[in-house]
């Protein structure tokens, strides 16, 4: 896990995409890659109602991520002080090996590059002490940035039993 | 490199190269001092940014305060400043400057950024070798817009480059938008196939062979014949040093370049009309030429498609020169020759033979009737004569150019019965082999040195040893005898090699007292020839060198007189047609460029790659087991006595195979970043290369990519021309090398949407990677898009 969290508080969240909007400009990419991606689940009937959730499903840094060691060249890699995963592009080759281990689909395929590029919470703004991109401009205020140590007990504990409880899925199918 | 203090400057240099100076009088800025450690002073440019920036000639930096580009007059405040060498590529380091500008953030309005990375794009097409002709003047309207409207300063600035290296360079500019050829070597896509760099006539090989390989015989011919007019003759004798380049004969043997020439142009005139140019208009000045041989003809054809009135000359009673005269018929059928020289008298161009110019007419009578420029391709007529004893005693001692030509003017009777012809090149093997078919009982071929330093073409002394020439190595010549006028023999002396002399050939050292004589009615001596200057007798008109040959600045065709150009047998010697031909094309340039007044100095004839063909996809197994297709050649006994082809044809099965072996340089490099990737980066070793030259590799195995390629497409990534291709589709990954396909694997399915995944040999990769690290067995079989929507699932939180 690395040092930030960024929460999203699915009870808020319209489905309006503004944050993959931000992302994708901020990164300046192309058709095809979306590094953040809202996943519309539903709708499924709650009570007699439709009900829609839209997951927003990022990169989550994990503790021990998969695609880091796939990666034959190095350049998938995590910084050593706050556990950011992010691509060097200057020693990605374009083998496409972090895309098919990640267990989220999370690194994405830039045809214009000929490389792989993913969420890194846009550490450049973080290092300045910004939010990443798309938190900024949450139009429903749904996602939440910030340091795992500032977070209070029961949210961490929370996000930290989801996670781990998808990790730790006895059957690890994908 | 030193540097003067004088304002913010940055000289951006290589210790090993010149430096910069600054210059005391403001505005300037840079002036190139010193060599540099490296000692070579090969500076083309200096470069640097700045109001007054720009790329300009070494010799122009300082040109620039009464320069029309610089006329707002601002401070001159050079940022930094770059010295561009030889091996430096003006449009590659303008381009490198505009990025530079375009990919900053900040500085440049929306306006004019995107006018500026257009005018990228643009430029960026010349290095890609994707521009049409006409780009350069959509490249100077756009820098000219945008010099002088553009809203920003920096757009402005930047744009100064664009517009001074057109102003100064723009050869370098034309080469790459014209010929599609990147002197400095640095645009890679750009670069030329060996074998069209090794043909003299640079004809764009790899373009006729991948068109006979796709059928499509007359655009090949079309390619060809744009390089040299004589595609069909050049098919049937060129000694083709193309396939002496041929990247294939590292893996088996060169590809039959020289006779796919023959049968396309072959296979055109029997169906459809042979081919001939249409040139533009008459532009008024009259050109003539001296000599109606493969240079003459060659520069008439290139004059005329320039719009001239070209007048050829020929002594002799017929045209052709040495491919009419010299090479024997049952090599170069004389329809063919007639052929291709009716094809450039349809151009317009006028051949008066039994003309001798300097004896029936002067050059001085010529330039009055009206002729501007002159090209002197009288080849070399005359033949060495052996200097020995008894030589000038018998009639029936002949020089073998002398022979050639009085048997192909018709006089075909034999010599003696009993033929010796001394020497060991193309003309000794022609002699030989034309007496045969006149009916010499025996013919001897005497050579002072062995096989080995043959200069004839070894395909040509086979034939001759196997049609029943007798050959005598070491052996040289030091009498003629006979009695009553009559040559009886040839006396020799039996010699062994010695040290090497100044042609690199180890000399013959005779024997003393190991005299032995060859019995022979008749001596032809093929030992060499001479340009015959006797008809100018002595108003020649340029300068002849010891050697008579006549003096050329090379690579130009320029003599002592301005207006006369010579080229070909009379300035190099006895040489190859195909060299002729490519004298005849620097010709035209000459002549052109000296009949339209140009400044500076004349073009250099340089290679031209005319298209690139789309690959013809083929199996790896079957592109490596195709063997080079020998020309079938008529058997000795039907051969041997007439006068009718050695060579035979292909079938049209065979050419289109023949041409399919082709590795198609021109767009793999052999670079090996493919190589580097595959075993550095991914550690998977599927392409096994081999490195043929300090800078270059070739795919040597082409079975093991299909044992342990996993097909990630790395190797297409770093390919920086696009020799290797990465294609997927629903059912599989491919990975070809120039259409060669090295390796198909089928895809899985995703157990989710049925889509695909990914092959089973790359998730195998994948798996084993993190599986090691995690410890655990982790089975992927949802594709990205599925596994993310499923994970997505279990997040919705209720």
């Amino acid at each position: 896990m690395s040092r930030y969290y960024l929460l999203q508080d699915q009870k808020k969240c319209i489905g309006c995409f503004s944050c993959e909007v931000h992302c994708k400009t901020y990164h300046g990419l192309p058709l095809g890659p979306r590094l953040t991606q809202i996943i519309t689940v539903g709708p499924r009937m709650v009570a007699g109602v439709p009900r829609m959730s839209f997951v927003f499903m990022p990169c989550f840094h994990c503790e021990d991520p998969w695609c880091v060691p796939v990666c034959p060249t190095g350049a998938m890699r995590k910084r050593p002080g706050d556990g950011i995963v992010y691509v060097e592009p200057s020693l990605c080759v374009g083998c496409k090996s972090c895309i098919t281990a990640c267990p989220w689909g999370a690194p994405q395929w830039n045809p214009l590059t000929g490389k792989v590029v993913k969420c890194n919470y846009c550490m450049e703004r973080v290092d300045q002490g910004l939010e990443p991109s798309c938190v900024t401009k949450c139009v429903t205020h749904c996602l939440h940035f910030g340091k795992a140590s500032e977070l209070d007990t029961t949210r961490r504990e929370r996000f930290a039993r989801s996670v781990a409880f998808e990790l730790m899925n006895p059957s690890p199918v994908r | 490199m030193k540097g003067k203090s004088e304002g913010c400057f940055i000289a951006l240099c290589n210790p090993w190269d010149s430096g910069i100076e600054t210059a005391g009088t403001p505005p300037n800025s840079g002036r190139i001092c010193g060599d540099g450690m490296g000692g070579n002073n090969c500076q083309k440019a200096i470069s640097r940014s700045g109001d007054r920036g720009g790329v300009f000639p070494c010799d122009r930096a300082d040109d620039q305060p009464t320069d029309p580009c610089f006329a707002s007059g601002t401070q001159a405040s050079p940022d930094d400043a770059v010295v561009l060498k030889e091996t430096d590529c003006v449009v590659s380091h303008v381009i490198d400057r505009l990025n530079s500008v375009v990919e900053k953030p900040g500085g440049l309005c929306h306006a004019c950024r995107r006018e500026l990375a257009g005018l990228r794009d643009l430029l960026l097409q010349l290095t890609q070798g994707t521009a049409e002709r006409d780009i350069l003047d959509a490249v100077s309207l756009a820098a000219d817009r945008l010099h002088g409207r553009g809203h920003c300063e920096t757009a402005r600035r930047a744009v100064l480059f664009v517009v001074t290296a057109l102003r100064y360079f723009p050869g370098e500019f034309r080469m790459h938008a014209v010929n599609r050829h990147c002197e400095a070597g640095v645009c890679r896509r750009l670069l030329p196939a060996p074998c069209q760099v090794a043909c003299p006539a640079g004809i764009d090989i790899p373009t006729y062979l991948a068109l006979t390989a796709a059928g499509r015989y007359e655009e090949a011919l079309e390619i060809i014949r744009k390089d040299n007019p004589f595609a069909w003759v050049c098919g049937l004798i060129c000694p083709h040093p193309c396939e002496k380049a041929c990247i294939r004969s590292h893996l088996d043997e060169p590809i039959n370049i020289r006779y796919l020439k023959a049968f396309v142009s072959d296979w055109t005139a029997n169906r459809k009309a042979y081919p001939t140019a249409v040139p533009p208009s008459f532009n008024g000045k009259k050109v003539a030429v001296v000599g109606s041989g493969p240079a003459g003809l060659t520069a008439a054809h290139y004059l005329a498609l320039e719009g001239y009135r070209v007048t050829i000359f020929e002594a002799l009673p017929k045209a052709g020169g040495l491919l009419v005269f010299g090479i024997p018929e049952y090599r170069l059928p004389r329809d063919i020759v007639a052929r291709e020289i009716a094809s450039i008298q349809s151009m317009g161009v006028e051949i008066r033979t039994g003309i001798a110019v300097g004896k029936d007419i002067t050059l001085q009578e010529l330039r009055g009737q009206g002729y501007e420029a002159f090209f002197l391709g009288i080849g070399a007529h005359q033949g060495y004569k052996l200097q020995i004893e008894g030589e000038d005693h018998f009639p029936q001692v002949y020089d073998a150019i002398g022979f050639l030509r009085q048997v192909n003017l018709g006089v075909r009777e034999k010599p003696a019965e009993k033929v010796v012809v001394v020497g060991g090149g193309n003309s000794a093997m022609d002699a030989a082999r034309t007496c045969l078919r006149l009916g010499c009982k025996s013919v001897h071929i005497a050579y002072r040195r062995t096989r080995a330093e043959m200069p004839a073409n070894p395909q040509e002394v086979d034939e001759a040893m196997e049609e029943g020439v007798q050959f005598h190595f070491l052996a040289v010549p030091v009498r003629i005898g006979g009695d009553n006028g009559q040559v009886g023999y040839l006396e020799c002396l039996q010699s062994e090699l010695g040290k090497p002399d100044a042609s690199g050939r180890r000399r013959p050292v005779p024997i003393d007292g190991s005299n032995f004589r060859i019995e022979a009615g008749a001596v032809i001596a093929a030992i060499g020839q001479q340009p015959d200057f006797h008809h100018f007798c002595d108003e020649m008109p340029c300068q002849i060198t010891p050697r008579n040959l006549i003096v050329t600045e090379p690579p130009s065709t320029r003599t002592g007189a301005p207006d006369v150009f010579a080229g070909g047998d009379a300035v190099t010697g006895p040489a190859t047609v195909v060299q002729a031909i490519a004298a005849g094309k620097q010709a035209a340039l000459d002549i052109h460029h000296y009949l339209t007044g140009s400044i500076g100095t004349p073009p250099v004839f340089r290679v031209h790659k005319r298209c690139r063909i789309p690959f013809s996809p083929m199996p790896a197994s079957e592109k490596i087991s195709r063997l080079r297709i020998p020309v079938p050649v008529a058997d000795v006994e039907d051969r041997s006595r007439n006068f009718e082809p050695v060579e035979l044809a292909y079938t049209d099965e065979e050419a289109r195979r023949e041409a399919n072996r082709c590795l198609r340089c021109d767009v793999c490099i052999r670079c090996g970043a493919c190589e580097r990737v595959c075993r550095e980066g991914m550690r998977v070793h599927a392409l096994d290369f081999r490195q043929i030259s300090g800078t270059e590799s070739i795919l040597g195995d082409y079975h093991r990519a299909q044992e342990r390629c996993i097909a990630c497409g790395a190797c297409a990534l770093a390919c920086p021309t696009g020799a290797i291709e990465f294609l997927e589709d629903g059912a599989g990954r491919e990975v070809r090398l120039c259409g060669t396909i090295l390796n198909r694997l089928e895809v899985q399915k995703c157990h989710s949407c049925g889509g695909p995944f990914v092959p089973s040999r790359y998730l195998d990769y994948v798996t084993e990677r993190s599986d090691a690290v995690t410890g655990r067995k982790v089975l992927r079989r949802l594709c990205p898009a599925c596994a993310r929507e499923s994970r997505a699932r279990n997040f919705v939180k209720t």
